[in-house]
């Protein structure tokens, strides 16, 4: 499994749904100047489970749920490298992301380090495999974005 | 040149100089010139987004940067920073609006980088954005940058050439532009 991009897995009032939710459990600022600039969420939620199932079709295996995240990146944020490689899981494991924002950016991109890359696409849910080698980072969001947020899960998954 | 040493060490939050008038009105109007005739390139990737020109071929921007590794220029910045200094390099880069470079550090294990220099090109109403912002770092018992504050705003200001320190820990970023054009060049000493 290379990298599988499914668009259009999420509709527009379930990503409006779960922004709703997400907005108003809060979020928590994440900023160290060398490794990101956004903010997160640990919100369970009923898409989560859904899209493990479909991580598990994708993979051809059964997954369990090692730990999630939600990340709301707005005009300034980023994450390198340096921050995604001192904390993502150490073994190998299934990784999803799930892009619930509104409306695409045309930035926000996410580069894997072996040249893999998920563009910012409402609705779309990607999912590879990770190793310990494979780093990533989120591109900045540049003036461009105006007040757009990219809204996204990283959905950590194991083989059962 | 003991005032601008004076000054690196005791700057905050790390050792660092702004120096201004540096070039005559020739020399700032042969500069400006050759910049617009070099060829810049769209340059992005984790850090950053700008045009660079990579190794420049503009005869004044090469004698600029031959300049800086001249062997009295060397001795000067050298005397300022307290190092011995073997050579230069440097580069043009051009911000337009939407440009930016994240906070980074220099320092690269295996690369004797000592010295990081900007010289400023455009004029000062010629843009907006592009502040060179420094951070102090809270570092752990490993050495590892556990906190990030900006401490020290360095406005690009025409005709000035700012030097600062490359270590592990000499956490910089340029702002992003948010119109116009903001014209440097920069590199470093070895």
């Amino acid at each position: 499994m290379m990298l599988t991009l499914r668009p259009d897995v999420i509709d527009a009032d379930e990503r409006a749904r779960v922004r709703a939710a997400l907005d108003a459990a809060g979020w928590q600022p994440r900023d160290l100047a060398d490794r990101y600039r956004l903010a997160v969420s640990t919100l369970d939620d009923p898409l989560i489970e859904r899209l493990v199932a479909l991580a598990a079709s994708v993979a051809g295996a059964p997954l369990s749920r090692h730990g999630h995240e939600w990340l709301r990146l707005v005009h300034g944020d980023y994450q390198l490298m340096k921050g995604d490689g001192l904390e993502r899981p150490s073994e190998p494991h299934v990784e999803l992301i799930a892009d619930v924002s509104a409306a695409a950016t045309g930035e926000a991109e996410i580069f894997y380090s072996d040249g893999r890359v998920v563009p910012q696409l409402p609705g779309a849910v990607a999912v590879l495999k990770r190793d310990a080698t494979l780093v990533r980072w989120q591109r900045h969001l540049s003036l461009r974005v105006g007040d757009a947020a990219v809204y996204r899960l990283r959905l950590t998954l194991l083989r059962e | 040149m003991e005032a601008w040493a004076a000054a690196w060490r005791a700057a905050e939050p790390f050792a660092h100089v702004a120096i201004d008038d540096v070039v005559d009105d020739a020399g700032m109007a042969e500069l400006r010139d050759a910049i617009v005739r070099q060829p810049h390139w769209p340059n992005r990737g984790e850090l950053y987004e700008m045009m660079a020109s990579g190794e420049p071929t503009a005869p004044a921007l090469r004698a600029f940067i031959d300049a800086i590794g001249s062997a009295p220029v060397r001795a000067a910045i050298g005397a300022i920073s307290g190092d011995t200094l073997s050579r230069a390099d440097g580069a043009s880069y051009v911000y337009l609006a939407g440009s930016y470079l994240l906070p980074h550090t220099d320092f690269r294990s295996g690369v004797d980088r000592k010295v990081a220099w900007i010289f400023y090109l455009s004029d000062d109403d010629a843009f907006s954005g592009g502040e060179l912002d420094l951070y102090r770092c809270d570092v752990d018992a490993t050495g590892e940058i556990v906190g990030t504050a900006i401490a020290r705003t360095l406005r690009p200001r025409k005709n000035r050439l700012v030097l600062f320190d490359v270590a592990r820990t000499t956490l910089h970023r340029v702002r992003e532009v948010t119109s116009g054009a903001r014209v440097s060049l920069a590199g470093w000493l070895y």
